[in-house]
């Protein structure tokens, strides 16, 4: 029996952990690897029409419990992404399109393209800390116009993964929700910056990155919890600093269905099996039959 | 732990054209490498990139050899004593330890990671066999350092340049047939141009030796998490850069043949 089953609206998953988007997701040999380290689904990097190089490097630093990066979402193009996605989707690789665009018509094409070769969503990218994408996610105005704008241009799931970077989560979780949003992602990585003090240089070359890993855990804990709170009812899928099993159940009890994990993939792949494995073992002793049982019990709890 | 350690350049060597080894100590690497695993150097306010580690002394010396052939390794080779990089690591896999009888190719600046391993049979007195090759004698590197740690007498350092201004005229390739019918080797590791690496892996495989290659693909987190340097479903920063020869034959239709750029793009080689 499966203990892990979950659900996010139409899309059935094995088990809820997503690889999160820019990490690994970027060629078809490297998604199909994850899903077969035994991810439930695989988020692509994000992905623009062109081809675009990322920033210069350093774009990764590590930071006490965390890691800070400006990758500069790096991608091929949709043209050649789509290619390597549509091998992974043939064989049956339940793969989510992360999407990102400088107008609202590459937002539209890119997610129609990533339609055409059978994902089984798209993850709106509108708040990386280190793009302008990330903009979007921060005015309640572009954020409507952006999703409603891919929501009447293709039919799979539309998912927002919505940035912490805000004054309310919740007022940003509202507007893409009425704008059709199937699906909410939170959160993306907390915008930071390291300087090395002996040389007085920001370590980063685009000097601002984004936080990942344990020390945005607790942030990404009280997002979850605030926007399944709120009027939002859509599923959400709760990420930032999952290591082990622990950690993905307080995802779920704050609300979450699902849960991606990307900078505990640091340790090597088989942190998917140990996390599944943990939960199952955690359902099994608390004779829960259903992931249902569990998500968002916390807010049971005052 | 992935934060660049600044230090100090302690010494430069010009090695051949355009081609410099630079000294510093860095305790957190030179206590754990292993030959064949990679550094990421920092330059501050320009670039990061990975580099092999040509050399490991005592007291924590160590040293990168750097060829200038873009931004970041120009201004790497203007560097001088008392200038600043950044380095973190060891990062990577490296080579397996030496077999009792073992043969080292390097092709140019594909030479400096196997350096510490040819440091390391020659200070233990494993028996090892070197071919080296380059351009031209002005353009190949290590040729003096390899000179002054073998012994002449012993035939088992060999130099090839295409232009035949040092040692065999031609490439390291020709050179295969004839040492590895006079010998029998428990190991074969090589790094160079991928080309190369293509020629050497096709001969080892007919033959069945067992050989190992460090390849190189566009870096950009050096710990396995961003995904910029697949070469099929492995992973250069974390599950190589070193491969065994049964790896490699997951990989033979792109060795050789295909690398990606900055962005993920399939480039031909």
């Amino acid at each position: 029996m499966n203990f892990l089953e979950t659900a996010l609206g139409s899309i059935k998953l094995d088990n809820p952990l997503i690889i999160a988007s820019g990490v690994l997701g970027t060629t078809a040999e490297g998604i199909k690897l994850l899903y077969e380290k035994g991810a439930g689904a695989v988020v692509t990097k994000t992905t623009t029409l062109s081809s675009k190089p990322g920033y210069a490097n350093p774009t990764v630093v590590s930071t006490p419990s965390g890691l800070l990066n400006s990758m500069g979402l790096p991608n091929p193009g949709i043209e050649e992404m789509s290619r390597e996605v549509a091998s992974a989707c043939c064989e049956g690789v339940p793969v989510i399109g992360s999407v990102a665009g400088s107008s609202i018509s590459e937002f539209i094409e890119v997610a129609k393209r990533f339609e055409d070769v059978g994902v089984i969503g798209v993850e709106l990218n509108i708040s990386c800390p280190h793009e302008r994408v990330g903009l979007i996610g921060q005015d309640c105005r572009l954020t409507y116009q952006v999703v409603k704008s891919v929501k009447d241009s293709v039919k799979i799931p539309v998912i927002v993964k919505l940035t912490p970077n805000v004054t309310n989560i919740v007022e940003i979780a509202l507007e893409a929700v009425k704008a059709g949003a199937d699906a909410l992602t939170a959160i993306n990585t907390v915008k930071g910056m390291v300087i090395d003090v002996n040389t007085g240089y920001p370590i980063l070359s685009n000097k601002f990155g984004g936080l990942s890993g344990p020390a945005i855990k607790p942030i990404a804990v009280r997002c979850v919890y605030e926007i399944y709170a709120s009027e939002v009812k859509v599923p959400i899928i709760g990420v930032g600093g999952i290591s082990n099993w622990r950690d993905a159940l307080e995802f779920l009890m704050a609300g979450a269905c699902a849960v991606q994990i990307g900078t505990s993939l640091m340790k090597g792949y088989q942190v998917i099996e140990k996390i599944k494995k943990g939960l199952t073992g955690y359902m099994k002793k608390n004779k829960l039959k259903k992931l249902n049982q569990i998500i968002g019990i916390s807010h049971k709890r005052c | 732990m992935h934060t660049p350690r600044v230090c100090k350049i302690l010494k430069v060597e010009s090695e051949a054209e355009n081609i410099k080894t630079i000294y510093f100590k860095d305790r957190r690497t030179s206590s754990r490498i292993i030959p064949g695993q990679f550094i990421m150097v920092w330059i501050p306010g320009l670039d990061e990139i990975p580099m092999g580690v040509s050399h490991t002394g005592l007291n924590s010396e160590l040293a990168i050899t750097v060829e200038a052939v873009g931004e970041a390794t120009e201004k790497l080779c203007s560097l001088k004593e008392g200038d600043v990089i950044g380095v973190r690591g060891p990062y990577g896999r490296g080579f397996s330890p030496p077999g009792l009888n073992n043969l080292i190719i390097g092709g140019g600046t594909g030479m400096a990671p196997l350096m510490p391993l040819i440091e390391l049979c020659v200070r233990e007195k494993i028996n090892v066999n070197v071919l080296l090759g380059g351009r031209s004698l002005n353009k190949t590197p290590f040729i003096k350092k390899l000179r002054d740690i073998f012994n002449p007498k012993l035939e088992c350092f060999k130099v090839t340049t295409e232009d035949g201004s040092y040692g065999c005229r031609g490439f390291v390739t020709d050179l295969l047939d004839e040492i590895i019918s006079k010998n029998s080797f428990d190991r074969i590791y090589a790094c160079g141009p991928e080309l190369m690496l293509k020629k050497i892996y096709d001969y080892c495989t007919e033959k069945k030796l067992p050989l190992e290659v460090s390849l190189e693909r566009y870096i950009k987190c050096g710990i396995g998490i961003c995904g910029s340097c697949y070469i099929g479903s492995y992973r250069v920063c974390a599950d190589g850069p070193v491969f065994k020869i049964a790896e490699l034959e997951k990989i033979r239709n792109i060795l050789g043949e295909w690398t990606r750029d900055s962005s993920g793009r399939l480039i031909q080689l």
